[in-house]
C-alpha cells in the first residue's frame, strides 16, 4: 500500500499518511469541497484498516477546521478506531495552537467517543 | 466576482455585489482569511472567531443557492466590516417564496437553544454528521445572529446580520 501524501493548499490541509501507521494531518481546512477532499483519506483509511499496523498514531495540528470539515475528520477517526477491533493500538496526537478553544473543544467531542490514548499538546503558530 | 473596496487601515468595509456561488465563496475567503489577519484585530483567536462566522455563513448561503437556483444563482450582497472593535458581516441574499417560514423555523429553533445546551446539540450533530454550521455561528462568544426577511421588488430577501465582538475576546 501506498503513503498518501497531500500538499496543503490555503483551504486544504497537509496530508502525511503512511502504512507504517504515522498518519499526519496539518494545517487548514475549510473548502466548500471538504467533504470531497476527506474522501480521498476515507478511501486510504479504508483500505489501511484492512492491514493496519500494530500501532497506529494519528497526529492532527489543525490551525483551521471549518464545521464540514470538523464532521469529516470525525468520521476519519471513527472509521480508524475500527483497527482496535483487530487488536492493533491506536493513539491520537491532538495538537491546538495555545487559545484556540475551538480545535480543543472538537477534539474532546471526539475523545469522549473512543477508547484510546488522546494526548493534547499546545503549539504556537 | 467584484470586490469593490479593499480592506485596509483607512477603509475598513470589504462589499460584494453578486451571485454566491461555490466558486465565490472560495475566492473570498481566501481573499479575507488574508486581509482579516492584517486587519486592526490584535488577538489570533479574535482572527478565528471572524473568519469562522464569515465562513459559516458563506457555506450556508452557497448551499442554498445551489440547491435551490442550480447555475441561475441571483446576485447577493455580502459585506464585512470593523466598527468600534466589532466586526460586523452582512449577507442579504435572495429566497424563494416556499423557503421563507422553513428558515422562520430553523432561525426560531436555533434561537431557542440556551447556551448552555449548545455544547450538547453540537456533540450529538456531530456524531450523526448533521449540519453545524448556524450552532457554531451561535456558540461562539461575543457573537450576536441577527436576521429579517423582506420584499422588494416582488422577491423575497433574507438578510443576515453576524456581529463579531473581538473586544471582549482580545481584552
Amino acid at each position: 500500500m501506498d503513503a498518501l501524501i497531500i500538499e496543503p493548499t490555503s483551504q486544504k490541509p497537509a496530508v502525511d499518511f503512511n502504512p507504517e501507521g504515522k498518519l499526519k494531518l496539518s494545517g487548514k481546512s475549510y473548502s466548500y469541497d471538504s467533504v470531497a477532499f476527506f474522501e480521498k483519506l476515507k478511501k486510504w483509511v479504508k483500505e489501511y484498516i484492512s492491514s493496519p499496523a500494530d500501532k497506529t498514531t494519528v497526529v492532527c495540528a489543525m490551525e483551521y477546521l471549518n464545521s464540514s470539515s470538523q464532521k469529516q475528520l470525525a468520521q476519519l477517526i471513527f472509521m480508524l478506531n475500527k483497527i482496535c477491533e483487530k487488536g492493533k493500538r491506536l493513539e491520537i496526537v491532538w495538537k491546538y495552537e495555545e487559545g484556540d478553544d475551538d480545535i480543543l473543544f472538537v477534539g474532546e467531542l471526539i475523545d469522549q467517543e473512543l477508547k484510546v490514548p488522546f494526548t493534547y499538546r499546545k503549539f504556537t503558530a | 466576482m467584484e470586490i469593490t473596496k479593499p480592506l485596509g487601515i483607512e477603509e475598513n468595509r470589504k462589499e460584494y455585489w453578486g451571485p454566491v456561488s461555490k466558486d465565490f465563496t472560495d475566492a473570498y475567503l481566501d481573499a479575507l482569511y488574508d486581509d482579516i489577519r492584517s486587519s486592526q484585530i490584535a488577538e489570533k483567536r479574535s482572527h478565528k472567531k471572524v473568519f469562522s462566522a464569515l465562513t459559516e455563513l458563506l457555506h450556508n448561503v452557497t448551499n442554498y443557492n445551489i440547491d435551490n437556483f442550480l447555475d441561475d444563482i441571483p446576485p447577493s450582497y455580502v459585506s464585512l466590516e470593523f466598527l468600534n472593535k466589532t466586526a460586523v458581516l452582512r449577507c442579504y441574499n435572495v429566497v424563494l417564496e416556499s423557503s421563507v417560514s422553513e428558515i422562520q423555523n430553523i432561525f426560531g429553533k436555533l434561537a431557542s437553544i440556551p447556551k448552555l445546551g449548545y455544547d450538547h446539540i453540537y456533540r450529538k450533530k456531530l456524531l450523526q454528521q448533521e449540519s453545524l454550521g448556524l450552532l457554531l455561528l451561535n456558540r461562539n462568544e461575543g457573537t450576536g445572529f441577527h436576521w429579517e426577511f423582506c420584499k422588494e421588488n416582488g422577491k423575497n430577501w433574507l438578510k443576515i446580520i453576524i456581529t463579531v465582538n473581538y473586544g471582549c475576546i482580545d481584552n
